[in-house]
Formats: structure tokens, sequence, C-alpha cells
């Protein structure tokens, strides 16, 4: 015969007690794995509680920048370019190259030596990162020169960074600066015009500290 | 807003399917299978649409869909009318209230919430992302086929012989605009989190179900991803719930979980090759637990099914694209195949515990206590373990042994990678995967449903069902 199941007889007060007694003991135990164990600590201080602290900063800084500017539509919100410009380091650079650059461009890329002491550039010479932002040009590496030689031939312009990338033109630009796009071949109209300097923007919310990617 | 409409299309897509399929589905199981399904019906459509030379566009893929709903209507309909009555707020009272479960939903809602913010806040900046799978989904979004013209100058990235599921669903909300397709994660998210507790609910009580997706939910390293565009998330999502639902089908021999494992599994292999290791072990926890009469006829359904997308991509591979899958794989196994699995070894014993080796932290950080913890339940329930559904331990077993010889297959200098560096990164993602089964395996072990039976008796009075 089955055993009858047990039945024992509690008020709704018990229930009551009980219940908030299992749950002050599951907020213990929660509270304990949060503190002895650093993965869980470092998921939710670092991934979840100090990302929303830092989008709260830049948020309420746009909002008082929006008041202080009578409502300036460019405060609104923020665009993807300007968290961009945040969170990669060389953005700046690389919306300077999709400006100065027409859609059919194939834009060379400096080598990794050419960068490896300015740890902004560091993914500059990684044609396949920087084909996503550049995308429908195309773009090839100083250091792909050997595997990809069919579209090295096709190159039209020379991404120039630290300098590198002048001797790569077939002509001498009228002034240089460290950090330009130029055309391989010299431009017919307009040559006595100066080099267009790229340049690192003061951001609105460069007074809140920024963080590398995860 | 536009976006919107795609992403109601893909559910209602995957709700018409598994409504055909049985409309005895729960909504939270509803939810969770639908998007999985829907996404991958829509890169299915994408695919097709590339192998007859048809540009696809967001008209092109919503009529497609459409077309599926309306062939679904009466299905749908049907479970419309026969769930509408169970819809309903419910009794409430403070003082009969789960205060236990109700504080373990806030956190993991607050918890989620944290994530989606900042997963929906931020544009996409991780560097497997950017290099790969967010640039081939724009780039197909905007030219309208798989083989995009990247292919051409080899800048399609690492994910360039993925199949299409993840960068298709990638391109899919690009299509119908630009601002937020990283939601995809978060949906993905939902699936894997909704589908363990609407699997877990049917064995254990709120509380247990609830403590167990909290705990996955918490994965330090699977919560990162909540916030990243990177495919081992969603990979996770289809194939705990294709384990999960394999091990349902096996307890309870519905046979709606069994077709919902069959395309799940499938579906496994349209995000992500290397998760070819759960279709043997799948394959064999059916020959031993399937009924006698049946069991080589389900084993070969369960095969089959998993491997047609399998097949389908590699011909696409080898006769499209022009690459393989097997290219990265050694010739032969040669000196100093001991060591390489010696450091794959003290990786994995790092991954399952505390120990630290080489540069990566090791599991406790990485995975909180969600190896940890199965594995103690394990050990405590060992006198049960022949009767206490052994299948499951088998699946993660044989699974994770082939996992391993994906990974020492791989020729490093082929991969351009050593050993160490595979072994940091995409083999600690990977075993996202196993963590499901091994919970779902925790929660419902004899041992611990006997502990949260009697603190239900304990808690209600009351001798749970």
């Amino acid at each position: 015969m089955a055993e009858a199941p047990k039945k024992i007889i509690v008020t709704e007060s018990q229930v009551l007690r009980r219940n908030l007694l299992i749950t002050f003991v599951l907020m213990f135990i929660l509270l304990l794995l949060y503190v002895v164990i650093p993965g869980y600590n470092f998921a939710v201080k670092d991934i979840a509680i100090n990302s929303k602290q830092q989008i709260d900063q830049i948020e309420t800084r746009r909002a008082n920048l929006k008041r202080s500017s009578m409502g300036d539509p460019q405060f609104d919100e923020l665009r993807i370019e300007d968290k961009l410009l945040f969170k990669i380091e060389d953005y700046w650079y690389i919306d300077f190259l999709l400006r100065h650059t027409p859609d059919t461009a194939v834009i060379l890329l400096p080598p990794a030596r050419a960068i490896d002491t300015i740890p902004e550039y560091n993914n500059l010479n990684s044609s396949e990162w920087m084909e996503y932002f550049l995308y429908p040009r195309l773009c090839v590496s100083e250091d792909e020169r050997e595997s990809k030689k069919e579209l090295y031939a096709r190159v039209t312009h020379v991404a120039i960074v630290n300098n590198w990338g002048y001797d790569k033109l077939k002509y001498n630009p009228v002034s240089r600066t460290d950090a330009t796009v130029l055309p391989i071949y010299e431009p017919k109209a307009d040559s006595t015009k100066a080099t267009p300097k790229a340049s690192n923007p003061f951001l609105f919310f460069d007074t809140v500290e920024r963080r590398k990617p995860n | 807003m536009l976006e919107f409409v795609g992403i109601l299309m893909v559910y209602l897509i995957g709700i018409g399917i598994l409504t055909r399929i049985s409309r005895d589905w729960s909504w939270k199981e509803l939810i969770t299978f639908s998007f999985l399904i829907g996404i991958a019906v829509e890169t299915f459509f994408m695919f097709i649409c590339d192998v007859i030379g048809f540009h696809f566009t967001n008209v092109v893929l919503f009529f497609a869909g459409f077309a599926v709903i309306i062939m679904c209507y009466d299905s749908i309909f049907l479970y419309w009318q026969e769930k509408k009555k169970d819809i309903g707020i419910g009794s409430f009272s403070f003082r009969t209230l789960n205060y236990p479960a109700a504080l373990l939903s806030t956190v993991i809602f607050y918890l989620f919430y944290l994530i989606t913010q900042k997963n929906l806040f931020w544009p996409t900046t991780e560097r497997d992302a950017i290099g790969s799978f967010d640039k081939l989904g724009r780039v197909m979004a905007v030219e309208g086929v798989l083989k995009v013209s990247l292919f051409k100058y080899g800048l399609e990235g690492s994910g360039g012989i993925y199949p299409p599921l993840f960068h298709g669903g990638i391109a899919y909300l690009h299509l119908y605009g630009d601002m937020q397709h990283k939601i995809i994660t978060t949906l993905f998210f939902i699936s894997l989190l909704l589908g363990f507790y609407a699997i877990c609910r049917r064995y254990v009580s709120v509380i247990s179900a609830l403590f167990f997706t909290l705990v996955l939910e918490m994965v330090p390293e699977l919560y990162a991803h909540g916030a990243l565009l990177l495919g081992n998330l969603p990979t996770a999502a289809y194939v705990g719930n294709a384990a999960l639902a394999l091990f349902v089908w096996i307890q309870s021999r519905e046979q709606r979980y069994f077709i919902l494992s069959c395309i799940l599994t499938g579906l496994s292999l349209w995000i992500r090759n290397d998760t070819i290791c759960f279709v043997p072990a799948g394959a064999l926890v059916i020959l031993i637990a399937a009924q006698k009469e049946k069991k080589w006829v389900q084993m070969a359904t369960y095969v089959g099914s998993a491997l047609l997308p399998f097949v389908l991509w590699t011909l696409y591979l080898r006769f499209k694209i022009g690459s393989t899958q097997g290219g990265r794989f050694v010739d032969h196994i040669g000196a100093g195949a001991w060591a390489k699995a010696g450091v794959m070894f003290h990786y994995i014993i790092s991954y399952f515990s505390w120990i630290e080796y080489g540069r990566v932290v090791p599991g406790i950080q990485l995975f909180g206590i969600a190896f940890m913890l199965p594995f103690l339940i394990i050990a405590l329930n060992f006198r049960h373990i022949k009767k206490d559904r052994p299948y499951i331990l088998l699946f993660t077993l044989v699974s994770f042994l082939l996992y391993f010889m994906i990974f020492y297959l791989i020729d490093e200098q082929k991969q351009n990678a050593p050993i160490t560096s595979l072994m940091e990164s995409s083999f600690k993602r990977g075993m996202f995967c196993f963590i499901p089964p091994l919970l779902f395996y925790a929660a419902t072990s004899q041992v611990f449903t006997r502990w949260m039976d009697g603190l239900e008796l304990f808690r209600t009075g009351k001798q749970p069902k």
C-alpha cells in the first residue's frame, strides 16, 4: 500500500514567517557567493553595475549640455559615431579616413612596425578589422603586401600614420602632417592645397573615464 | 520601429512551426523555441536565395516568413483558442507569497536588465565581431548574398567559414534597421534562460528552477557575453535547449520533444560546426534509452536531421566559397602529441576548479560555481548514479570528450594559433554549451530534489507533488 502523504497543518502567518526565514537564508547565500567567489564579484560589480554607472554619467553629461546649450538638437541623443569615439581609441582617425576618401577607394594601411609604439593605433594595421568601418572601400595592410598582391596593386590611397607612408606616394605633397590620408597619385585639381591633418577631437564626455571594450 | 516588425515576424514563424508540431507547449517554451527556430528559418531563406542566385532584401524575407505564418495560421489560431482561457493574473496575497521565488526573480530580472542596458547602449566593439560576424552581417544586408564581395579579397574574417545562422541573423536585423542589431544577443540570452527555466520547472519547484536559472545567468563569462555580439552564447542557447529537450523526451516519451531536439541539434550545426560533437553523444543516448523496437529509426532520424545543415553548409563551402571545414586539422598525429594533450588537460582542470594555469584566470572566476556545484551534487548523488538518469552524464561526458578531440586535432600552424591561445579563447567559450545539461542534472538529481522537497514541506506545510 502506498504511504499516505505527510500533512502538517500550518497557518498563513506561519507560512509567512517560514517564507521570510528562507528568503533571508537565501539572501545570505547569494551575498556569500558574491563575496567569496571572485567571478561573481567581477560579473556584478565590474560588468553590470560599473557599466550602468558609466552609461548614467554619460547620459547625465549629455542632458546637462543640452540644457546649457538651450536644447541644441546635437545633444538630443548620442550617435553611434559618438559612442565609437568613446570606445575605440583610433576611431577619430577611421572617421577621418571615411570623410577624406571616396567609396571606391582601396586604402593602404600601415604595417605593424609603424604603429607598435602607439597603443592607440593597435588595430590600424589589421585589414579584417578596419574593413568593418571602411566598407564599401577596400583596404590592405603593408604587412599583406605578399599575401594579397592583387589588392595591393589596386591601392588608390595611403593611410599615413606616425609619418609612415609618404614614401608610398608617387609625388611630393605640399605639406606633411603625422596623420592623414592621401591619394597615391597626385590629384589633378587643386594640387597646391595643404594636406588635411587628422587630429583626435576633444569629446564632450572626455571627463568620463574611458574603458577598453571587453 | 521596423526592426520590431522583423523580430515579431521571427517569433511568429517560430510559433507557427512549433504549434504545427504540437499545441501542448507552455507559453514559456513557445517564446524560447520560437525565436531559435524563427531566426534560423529566415537565415535558411537567405541561403536558398543565395543558392538560386536571387538577392535577398527585407521585403523578400518578410513575404517568405509571412508565407510560413499563413501556412501555420490554423494551428496558431487553435493554440490561441485553447490557451487564452489560461491567461489571468491569478490570486495574490502578501501573506502567502513565495518570497524566496520573488527574491530570485527580482535578482534575475535586475541583472538581466543591467546587461541588456549595456548591450543596447554600446555599439559593436569586440574584435571578433568587428573583424568577422558583424562585418559579414552588415555586408550581407547591403549586398543581399551570403558569399559577399569580401571573400574575393580575403577580408571576410575567421567567421567566413562558419554556417550562416549567427551572422545571417545579424544581417536580418540590419535589413530591418541599422540601429539596434545587438538586440539579437539579448533575444538569444532570453531563449537560453527561459528555456532552461521552463524545462527545469517541469521537474522541480519554482525556487529550485529559479536558483539554477540564476546560476546559469550569472556564469561570469557567459554574463559578459550577454553584452557582446559573439556566437558563443547563441550556440549555448541551441545546444543547451536541444540537450534538455532530448532528456525530456527520454524521460516522458512526448514525441514533440524528440522533434524539437532534432530541430535544435540541426540548428546547432547551422550556427557553429564544432557542435558536431553533440550529435554522436545524442545518438548514443537515444540508442541506449529509446524503446527497443524503434531505437534505430529514432537514432537515424536524429542523426539525419542533425547532419542535414552540416552537409548543406559543407557543400556550399566546397562549391561556392571554395573552402573546406576540415582544412585546419592535422594530417597525422606526430611527436609532441602527449605534450599537447597534457597542456589541454591542465587547462581543463583549471576551468573546472580554482587552480590557475596559463595566462587565464581559473574556472571559479570564469564560470563561478556552474561546474563545481554539479560535480559536488554528482558526488553526493553517487549512490543513485546508475538509476538517476545516467544518460545525462553520459551525453555530457561523450560530447565533452569529442569536443576535446576536435581541439586536439586542430593543426596549430594551419590555424595560426598555438594550443594555449585556442584553449584560452575558443575552447573556454565553447564550454558554455556544457553548462545547461550539467545544471539540469544537478537541479533534478535525486539528492537535490529531496532537499528541495524538504524545504517546500517546511515552507508550505504541504508535501510537494
